[in-house]
């Protein structure tokens, strides 16, 4: 049993004189327990629709959504109580402190209001727990929402863009706050528009376009996608170099910057090295190609690099 | 639910809203007591009082409206409601958890209004008139109709927010049809005052009967009329809070 399961949800937006909007079209998702997984897509891809469909907020109009292999639709209050959320910019009454909203959470939800002071501490907010939320910085409200998430000491977090309005060190923070608790057992299931921060902390990741989904897997499988190992020559001559490694069997491509993009295995540079010197060419640049998942995205999602 | 009924009340206590119209409210009836005891003379006591809460029973009947609208519409507006349905899903428990604490809130402090007025006559009917008039359990029911009928109000109130999803859209609503829409009826066709909220609050309420009771020794009856009234605004609002809730229910929260 996963985490998470999603199978053929769709859900379209029904407008009156306006065009109906379809935001998921048919998404398949499988969340194994205990990892960091990674919800990609651009701006309008489905990416919160699925998420609400998850919460109960929205109702699918097919699919099956089930967390800890309970049918979301049905019997969300089942399991409610384990999985933790933030949906886009965590709401909170303004005019009360951030302690007050997360006991009366906590008391909504049937647990101790004293859970809150553990929480507040671990996203450190405990500084600022009793000021009113209107005078929090978008960063601090997103540590309020963490906290919030964090209130029912859940097994399974959904969380959709919690970094936004981080500083760079609240970034570092959150990354190992949310790796720390994949290491304790638990699955966080993250959208994130920070590619890099993905990368970084990601077990898994799933890409979504136009409402579906076109990569999942394992973070590496989903990076090989890119055409898998490769090196960056640079050399004087770019064009003779390229030559010379096609003709070697080590098919090259410009990367416009006087330098080429290699394909070969990563064993292979001392190879290219000697293909390339026989060849009177003397590189002043041999590295391996990092793929990152930004690139991948862009290339998967058709965004313009 | 339990947990959810006390975050509610705990909720509906806190806002500023709420504290500042208990403060006007409160404020409001004290000065008009007040000035009841420096300038009148000869006031039978029963009768100050039935009047007195004839006024009050349509003021608290809006303030309701308004307590319950802005109480569900807030969470609307802030966005919390689909943070609240995170923690507990289940729609109809989440909004009967709202009108509980609305309805027994806005009652309570409607009672509150009713003995603060029932206390402050009191020196001023001793001084200026007389203690004797409407029979106490006349105006006991009279007390406790009205709390009922500010507890109306505020159910209508939450049923509209649910609605319209919004804190601003029902009370303005609410106010357009209570001061425009509903005079302008009246005019239009005498009949319908009768089944106008602001007949029928008159009609439940019995202000009529209770004064007859208090001038003319015409011993007061809960009568049929007073059952009418109670029931048909109950019946009003319990429509608005099924559509409420079924809209709640059926809708996405995005």
């Amino acid at each position: 049993m996963g985490a998470i399961e999603v199978r053929g949800l769709r859900k379209t937006f029904r407008r009156r004189m306006r065009r109906d909007t379809i935001a998921v079209a048919g998404v398949d998702l499988d969340v194994p327990t205990g990892v960091v997984y990674g919800f990609l897509g651009p701006n309008g891809s489905g990416k919160t629709t699925t998420i609400r469909c998850l919460l109960g907020l929205v109702r699918p109009d097919a699919g099956e959504c089930r967390i800890l292999g309970t049918d979301a639709q049905t019997h969300l209050s089942r399991v409610v109580g384990r999985v933790g959320s933030i949906v886009e910019t965590p709401t909170f009454f303004a005019g009360f402190s951030g302690r007050r909203n997360l006991e009366l959470l906590a008391e909504a939800g049937g647990f101790s209001r004293r859970a809150a002071d553990p929480v507040l501490e671990r996203v450190g907010l405990a500084s600022r727990a009793d000021d009113r939320v209107r005078t929090y910085s978008l960063g601090m409200k997103q540590r309020l929402g963490l906290a919030a998430a964090l209130l029912k000491d859940p097994e399974v977090l959904i969380l959709d863009e919690p970094a936004n309005g981080l500083d760079p060190a609240g970034l570092k923070e959150v990354r190992d706050l949310l790796r720390s608790l994949a290491d304790d057992g638990r699955t966080v299931f993250l959208s994130s528009h920070l590619l890099g921060e993905v990368q970084a902390i990601c077990d898994s990741v799933a890409i979504l376009a136009r409402g579906r989904c076109i990569a999942e897997g394992p973070v590496r499988e989903v990076l090989s996608v890119r055409g898998g190992n490769a090196f960056v020559v640079r050399a004087p001559k770019v064009r003779d170099a390229k030559r010379v490694l096609d003709g070697a069997g080590f098919p090259a491509t410009s990367r416009g910057d006087r330098s080429l993009r290699v394909m070969a295995p990563a064993d292979q540079a001392g190879a290219i090295t000697r293909a390339l010197a026989e060849a009177g060419i003397y590189l002043t640049e041999l590295r391996q190609d990092e793929v990152s998942l930004e690139a991948v995205f862009l290339e998967l999602t058709g965004e313009p690099e | 639910m339990t947990g959810l009924v006390r975050a509610e009340f705990r909720r509906v206590l806190s806002r500023m809203l709420f504290r500042v119209l208990l403060l006007v409210v409160l404020g409001l009836t004290v000065f008009v007591c007040v000035i009841v005891f420096l300038k009148a003379r000869h006031v039978a006591y029963g009768t100050a009082l039935v009047i007195g809460f004839g006024v009050a029973s349509g003021v608290l009947f809006t303030l309701g409206v308004v307590v319950g609208a802005s109480f569900v519409g807030a969470e609307w507006n802030s966005g919390s409601m689909s943070t609240l349905l995170t923690w507990e899903p289940r729609r109809g428990r989440v909004l009967a958890a709202k009108l509980v604490a609305a309805v027994v809130t806005t009652m309570a402090v409607s009672l509150l209004v009713v003995a603060v007025v029932v206390l402050l006559l009191l020196p001023s009917a001793a001084l200026h008139g007389t203690t004797s008039g409407v029979p106490w359990w006349t105006l006991a029911g009279v007390g406790v109709r009205i709390g009922t009928v500010t507890a109306i109000g505020a159910a209508l109130g939450v049923g509209l927010a649910s609605l319209m999803r919004s804190a601003a859209g029902p009370i303005a609503t609410w106010l357009i049809f209570q001061f425009v829409a509903s005079p302008a009826l009246i005019l239009w066709k005498r009949w319908l005052v009768r089944w106008l909220p602001d007949g029928i609050i008159r009609q439940f309420v019995s202000l009529e009967g209770a004064i007859r009771a208090s001038v003319n020794g015409v011993p007061f009856s809960f009568g049929g009329n007073v059952l009418r009234g109670g029931l048909l605004l109950a019946a009003y609002a319990l429509a608005l809070v099924a559509a409420g809730y079924s809209a709640f229910r059926a809708r996405d929260v995005t």
